[in-house]
């Protein structure tokens, strides 16, 4: 390893912080000036206690009579069996950032009032510990889901380390990453969440393309960038998967599906 | 965030109207980018940073330190950056290591050869810091203050600034040296946050 100086080092780290801090662009203040100003009623009260609410007591009474309405007429129109679900996923929603930056929004949502609520994680922080390397074996124990392992790689293509984070009490992050030749490689990740699920893509799509691929049971979003990098997502019942690298789109997905063949063997 | 001189609580306070628009365009800029340094997400961090200011204009009254605000809302914009990530799980993005590697590069001296994987690396590395180390290292190194600056602002001694920042250092040095490895080499095991806490 080349031997940096504290100077170096500080450098490094001083470029690293700038590109992590600098190369995202902000959106237009004034839309989430607007945002929040949607939530000034609750700002005003600190320093007005009594003046807005008292002037905002009809609005507040119209609103909580049409939100009471909309909910009565929403949830006696949807049939029983839909709300049966529980859990569902939720499809891609394509949002338009700035310029040709886009947000590819998606995640698991609860429609089930019935359901048991999640483990109760509300007030735990994520556990702080960086992510640790172990055998391939220790992550399939330790993991609170079942570990997917492909049944197929691309030829020359191995394993090359284990990544395993404890999230929380009840979830977990499980990284593979497979070398291949000719400086290809992939990182498989599969974690559990309790509950709902956000996510979240952010692409450019000048050079970038979004489609719809079947993997197994699931229905994955495949992003293939320009350079080649590629990243294949989805969401199976409690856990997300995602697979990423550089490598073809067809060998991606190919691997993606093999995880369900290996599954149904067993 | 140049106070041009005026203090700046005097300004906030001078009239009602207009305070949270004058403290939002203040920070709006800064707040977003701690936020999606925790997040990775465009949509996260804009909620997080929502949540901070929400937090940022009902606390602001008990804040009578001018030179504590950076400090007091980069924690307040981790935190609830934070609490987003909680609370949205979301996919976690890989970065094309060369995309990645670019976009440090312009922030190099000239004269500084690095190796690629070694900037990689610092660029894992420095998520996996403890918060209060995390908060140190960017108002250090992102926001050039001095450690009689930072421990002004945050309140905490000024050696346990120096030992965040030494701290810090050494977790990525032995960062780099796993890097070294290579392949078909013995990974040794992550170090983690307690470990940095000991060292």
């Amino acid at each position: 390893m080349r031997q940096y100086t504290e100077k170096e080092l500080d450098e490094m780290i001083k470029a690293v912080l700038r590109a992590k801090l600098d190369n995202c662009t902000p959106p237009p203040a004034e839309e989430a000036w607007a945002r929040l100003k949607e939530k000034m009623p609750q700002i005003s009260q600190i320093k007005r206690p009594f003046r807005p609410v008292k002037r905002l007591l009809p609005g507040i009474a119209i609103a909580a009579i049409f939100i009471l309405l909309t909910v009565t007429i929403f949830s006696l129109s949807i049939p029983k069996t839909v709300r049966a679900l529980g859990y569902k996923v939720m499809d891609g929603i394509t949002v338009l950032l700035r310029g040709t930056e886009m947000n590819l929004r998606g995640g698991v949502t609860s429609d089930d009032a019935t359901k048991p609520p999640p483990p109760p994680e509300e007030g735990k922080e994520i556990a702080a510990e960086p992510p640790a390397v172990v055998t391939l074996e220790k992550a399939r124990e330790q993991a609170p889901f079942p570990l997917k392992i492909p049944g197929y790689l691309p030829e020359g293509y191995r394993l090359e380390k284990v990544l395993y984070q404890k999230q929380s009490a009840y979830t977990a992050q499980v990284e593979m990453e497979y070398k291949g030749p000719g400086g290809k490689y992939f990182t498989l990740t599969q974690f559990n969440f309790t509950g709902e699920l956000g996510t979240g893509y952010v692409y450019d799509r000048e050079d970038t393309t979004i489609k719809d691929v079947p993997i197994g049971p699931c229905r994955a979003k495949l992003a293939e960038h320009k350079s080649g990098f590629v990243h294949l997502m989805w969401i199976d019942g409690q856990t997300g998967l995602n697979l990423d690298g550089r490598l073809s789109a067809r060998e991606a997905i190919k691997i993606a599906a093999s995880l369900y063949e290996h599954w149904d063997q067993k | 965030m140049n106070n041009e001189g005026r203090n700046f609580l005097e300004i906030l306070w001078e009239k009602e109207e207009g305070i949270a628009r004058f403290l939002f365009e203040h920070f709006y800029d800064y707040i977003f980018r701690v936020a999606f340094f925790i997040t990775k997400d465009h949509q996260l961090a804009e909620d997080a940073v929502q949540e901070t200011f929400l937090l940022v204009l009902q606390k602001c009254p008990q804040l009578n330190d001018e030179q504590k605000i950076n400090a007091w809302i980069t924690k307040i914009a981790l935190n609830a950056a934070r609490t987003q990530l909680r609370k949205n799980r979301g996919f976690p993005v890989t970065l094309d290591p060369d995309l990645i590697y670019q976009q440090i590069e312009k922030h190099l001296p000239e004269e500084l050869v690095v190796q690629k994987e070694d900037l990689l690396a610092i660029w894992q590395s420095i998520e996996n810091l403890p918060p209060e180390v995390q908060r140190t290292f960017i108002l250090h190194y992102r926001y050039e203050m001095s450690i009689k600056e930072i421990s002004a602002a945050t309140g905490v001694p000024e050696g346990t600034i120096k030992s965040h920042l030494s701290r810090g250092r050494n977790f990525l040095r032995r960062k780099l040296q796993k890097t070294s490895c290579g392949p078909g080499k013995e990974p040794k095991p992550a170090a983690s946050v307690e470990e940095v806490n000991r060292t």
